[in-house]
């Protein structure tokens, strides 16, 4: 640790380190000053000029967000200057000249920092009796960004944010004096896929969503904790509710995931200003060739009985059922069907439709995520994009670039982060493995991409989706992580792919081949331990998944199928697959709303979408989180995990464990990232927000 | 890349000169002022083209040339007439008179700040001070700097401007 | 003994039997209402027949017992309520649960939710003591051109 400097604010002696700001050092003892550009994520511009304090020796008030500490140092707040408290008032009354105050009807009313700030430190009146400016609001910015220029202080947080976060420069300041205001250049649009965060930031109501526009005042919204189920990231959020319907997701940070940003992807994904497509509130049971309503009871005899005609059929063949799963379906439902179809119809034909899976951890591949990615001085990006899949790790990574590490990129040398990339290597299809294998002939051998990457110290690893499933390039990159692990370094390997809980249903043995806890199925004595949780025996057969999954079933060898979540039929299908989801003698749907698949099934059960369920999501860098339901689901609806325990309760299955909890118990003492996450120092991990 | 915007390109000598100047400079976006001067000499009027071409030579975001050029008075966005009329709105001026200089170009001549006769002779420009504050209010007539105007000595400079 | 007291008693019954009568015959009857009576709640318009109210919530938040509920929506040109950018598509008002208070009344930036004297508020069924905003709103006055939307301007603040 480098020396620590100490100073003085107002009267207290307080010691930081160096380079810290004076309003970080007074926000360190709880001193607080006011402020409005100033943001701890970005580069301050000291522009708002609330921030004024006043050192000793220096002639005039200085910026307290802009101005490092120094040793010495003798700082006097608005609490013990009546100097920088009238600077601060006349500035506060400089920013409400033009200022429309139309707090009644501003979205940000309530949770305003102007607002509160002026309530705070301003001036209880205004001394300008004349006109104020009006211009033409709201101006669209972008898709999902309006401007209200009338309420825009020019704090430039927004603009800073574009330009240095998310580094899509799209915004700037235009004109000068009092016609400045914020625009995009002619013809463009702040189309960036992290423009919600600018609504955020903006510590006044000038930015404001398309699509929550006037939709509650903030007093009025539950803030419910959640997890974005929109892709692997797993960003932490909080879910807005208003008389049961979400209305915005704002971010919750977590240094862990998301670093308090999150993409307009995630934050989009609520669109109250959209109509939703009706859902689906009673069972369907398929008589006479059409869907009709039907009691639960009703559909879930017919799905059992369904089912155990299929099952016990002479001879008891194995593998005759399979499950798919769609992507946000919760770990503890991937496990609950996982289990089910193991143990009660001898079939490993479990299929999850989200991408591809972190089954790579097997072969000498880790979770990777934003920690390792600020640990690193160096990330190498194989055949991965995570602009466009995982916007989150997009950021992380160049703020690793901003503090200095470098970036390779091999594959497709065309994605956005390529601009930032110290060396880029383009590859596609089979040349990606002949790629890798001459970067690790490099790395000894000192030259090329090899060269640029043993020159780093902590190296970062990152399949993208396609890399990860090419067997031949996932085995060259073992030996890349062999060559680059020696003289000191240390190498980090793991996917940048998936969907929402790909990792999640790996962990959760909802995959052909693996087990709970990454047990393979052709390891005896993994699946033993399995065996011994479960108390049943499970079938030593690899199953099926994806395409071969359909294909069998339309060799009438799977006969039957349970779908959770999935639509696999909405998706373009091989002719010879769409003869599968046709030949199926039962075809089980869960879904929330009517879907492709869900009309050729034979059973329809109305399953709880996503904010309505309670349960965890696993990341990109397997780490599970928890959440809690954010709304109730509507009459009718059952969630997933209750349908799961109906149906086993109807076929029969020894289901000994059916209370969340069991479940949960269970699920920990197979899988360690899934027990981990209980083992929370306060109260549950995942809610608490930031974990040590 | 160019939004719909007709693709400007500069002449070889202004490209060897623009060369020239970045050479001068540690960064590109140093650069913006003096090539953003040299692109209004080349093509007189700083159009949407013109800003995104200089945004693309010098790999700036456009928004960034946008603010540049809007911020500066003397870029011009807009075509304008034979002379530009600068006329200070600061204070000083103001007081002494300003208002009604503006109220006599329009009835005199219809000329409205940021507009042009229909003769295409005059643009009339608001400044910010010119310098006259003891000797307010005054202009600019393109270069040339007059004050202590009153209407009817405004008629008298600009008949010198045909 | 007691039948003193008994006299003494109705005594003053039968004083107040011949004295001035202080009952009135309401309905027929009506005492007249003081100017600053709370009853029932109107919504206000314009002059120019716009509605007052802006969908803020601020009645809904000030309300001690939380019988107001507004959801706001966005006026478009074609479909103008309010002068500015923002109505009340909803504004309910659960009279039963309404202490009439005149905190709404307060609240209202733009002096939109007033209470009139109109107390006779008595219906034979639970429902129709949710007053929706048709209800609630004064009817709009005789036809007049509309004028072009005004920017907002708030009817009370401390900042100019």
């Amino acid at each position: 640790m480098a020396d620590m400097i100490t100073l003085t604010i107002d009267g207290r002696e307080i010691v930081v380190p160096p380079g810290t700001k004076i309003i970080e050092a007074a926000g360190s003892v709880g001193i607080e000053i006011p402020r409005f550009c100033y943001h701890p994520k970005l580069t301050p511009v000291a522009v708002c000029r609330c921030c004024l304090v006043e050192v000793e020796k220096v002639p005039k008030l200085i910026p307290a967000c802009a101005t490092p500490v120094s040793a010495g140092m003798v700082v006097r707040t608005r609490a013990t200057s009546e100097k920088v408290r009238k600077a601060q008032q006349g500035m506060i009354e400089f920013l409400l000249i033009n200022h429309p105050l139309d707090c009644p009807v501003c979205d940000k009313g309530g949770e305003c920092p102007l607002q509160d700030q002026t309530l705070a430190y301003g001036p209880g009146g205004t001394r300008f009796a004349e006109k104020k400016y009006h211009f033409k609001k709201p101006v669209p910015l972008g898709p999902h960004i309006l401007i209200d220029r009338e309420r825009c202080i020019l704090c430039l947080r927004c603009v800073q944010f574009q330009r240095e976060i998310a580094q899509h420069p799209q915004i700037s300041v235009t004109y000068r004096g009092r016609d400045s205001f914020i625009d995009t250049a002619p013809g463009r649009t702040l189309d960036s896929n992290f423009s919600g965060n600018t609504v955020e930031i903006c510590p006044v109501g000038a930015l404001t969503g398309r699509h929550y526009r006037f939709r509650a005042r903030p007093w009025e919204y539950e803030r419910k904790p959640s997890i974005c189920p929109e892709c692997a990231c797993g960003c932490n959020i909080y879910t807005h509710v208003r008389n049961g319907e979400i209305l915005r997701v704002a971010s919750r940070e977590n240094p862990l995931v998301d670093d308090g940003w999150l993409c307009d992807r995630g934050r989009f994904s609520v669109r109250p200003d959209e109509p939703a497509p009706p859902r689906l509130t009673t069972p369907l049971v398929r008589i006479n060739g059409r869907l009709m309503p039907v009691s639960w009871d009703g559909a879930l005899e017919f799905a059992t009985s369904a089912f155990r005609k299929i099952a016990q059929a002479p001879g008891r063949p194995e593998g005759v059922v399979g499950a798919i799963a769609g992507p946000s379906t919760t770990n503890e439902e991937l496990y609950l069907l996982g289990r089910i179809l193991r143990t009660s119809y001898s079939s490993n034909n479990l299929s999850f439709d989200g991408g591809a899976s972190s089954a790579l951890r097997s072969a000498g591949f880790a979770p990777v995520g934003a920690p390792d990615i600020d640990w690193a001085d160096t990330i190498l990006l194989i055949a991965s994009d995570p602009s466009r899949d995982l916007p989150i790790l997009d950021l992380r990574i160049k703020k690793a670039v901003r503090k200095g590490a470098r970036l390779a990129i091999l594959g497709n040398t065309s994605i956005e982060l390529a601009s930032l990339a110290a060396s880029t290597i383009q590859a596609a299809g089979t040349d990606l493995a002949r790629a890798i294998e001459e970067i690790a002939r490099n790395v000894p051998a000192q030259t090329g991409q090899g060269a640029f990457l043993s020159s780093g110290k902590r190296i970062v690893v990152a399949l993208g989706e396609t890399a990860s499933r090419d067997k031949t390039a996932v085995s060259e990159v073992g030996k890349l992580i062999s060559a680059l692990s020696k003289d000191g370094r240390e190498v980090r390997a793991g996917v940048f792919a998936g969907g929402t809980n790909a990792a999640g249903a790996v962990e959760m043995g909802f995959h052909p081949e693996y087990l709970p806890g990454l047990r393979r199925i052709d390891d005896v004595r993994a699946k033993a331990q399995v065996e011994a949780v479960w108390s049943a025996s499970v079938a030593a057969k690899a199953g099926l998944a994806g395409s071969s999954l359909l294909c069998s079933a339309a060799h009438g060898e799977v006969k039957a199928l349970y779908v959770m979540g999935a639509d696999p039929a909405s998706r373009s299908l091989t002719p010879e697959e769409r003869e599968g989801l046709k030949r199926l003698e039962c075809l089980v749907v869960t879904t929330d709303r009517m879907t492709k698949t869900a009309e050729m099934a034979h059973v329809v059960f109305p399953a709880a979408a996503f904010w309505e369920k309670t349960g965890s999501l696993t990341n990109v860098a397997v780490r599970v989180q928890r959440f809690e339901a954010a709304v109730p689901p509507p009459p009718g609806v059952k969630s997933d995990v209750d349908i799961l325990v109906s149906l086993a309760k109807a076929g029969c299955l020894p289901l000994s464990k059916e209370s969340p909890a069991d479940l949960a118990e269970e699920i920990a003492r197979l899988s360690e990232p899934y027990a981990r996450s209980f083992s929370g120092r306060t109260g549950s991990p995942a809610m608490s927000g930031r974990e040590g | 890349m160019e939004g719909g915007v007709k693709a400007v390109e500069f002449s070889e000598t202004a490209k060897r000169e623009i060369e020239k100047i970045l050479s001068r400079y540690p960064t590109k976006g140093a650069a913006l002022l003096p090539v953003l001067h040299l692109a209004q000499e080349e093509f007189g009027v700083l159009t949407e083209g013109v800003r995104a071409r200089v945004a693309q030579v010098l790999d700036l975001p456009p928004a960034q040339v946008e603010g540049v050029v809007s911020f500066y008075t003397l870029f011009k966005t807009q075509p304008t007439g034979r002379h530009v009329i600068w006329l200070c709105q600061t204070l000083s001026c103001d007081l002494a008179g300003t208002r009604s200089l503006l109220g006599h170009l329009d009835r005199r001549y219809s000329l409205k700040p940021g507009g042009t006769t229909a003769d295409g002779r005059f643009t009339l420009v608001m400044a910010e001070c010119l310098g006259g504050c003891g000797t307010g209010p005054a202009m600019m007539v393109n270069w040339d700097y007059h004050d202590r105007l009153t209407p009817e000595r405004v008629d008298e400079v600009l008949e010198k401007y045909r | 003994m007691f039948l003193i007291e008994l006299f003494r008693g109705m005594g003053i019954t039968l004083k107040h039997f011949f004295g001035k009568t202080i009952t009135i015959q309401y309905p027929e009857q009506r005492r007249p209402l003081y100017d600053r009576t709370r009853w029932r709640h109107i919504l206000r318009r314009h002059e120019n027949g716009l509605e007052r109210c802006i969908g803020c919530s601020l009645c809904a938040g000030s309300c001690p017992v939380h019988c107001i509920r507004v959801v706001a929506a966005e006026n478009t040109d074609a479909d103008r309520r309010s002068p500015g950018e923002r109505y009340a598509k909803t504004y309910e008002i659960n009279i039963l649960r309404c202490i009439f208070c005149g905190y709404c009344q307060d609240a209202c930036p733009t002096g939109a939710i007033v209470l009139r004297k109109d107390f006779e508020l008595a219906r034979d069924h639970r429902s129709k003591f949710l007053y929706t905003k048709e209800m609630l709103l004064e009817p709009k006055p005789a036809l007049q051109p509309v004028p072009e939307p005004q920017p907002l301007e708030m009817a009370s603040s401390t900042h100019g």
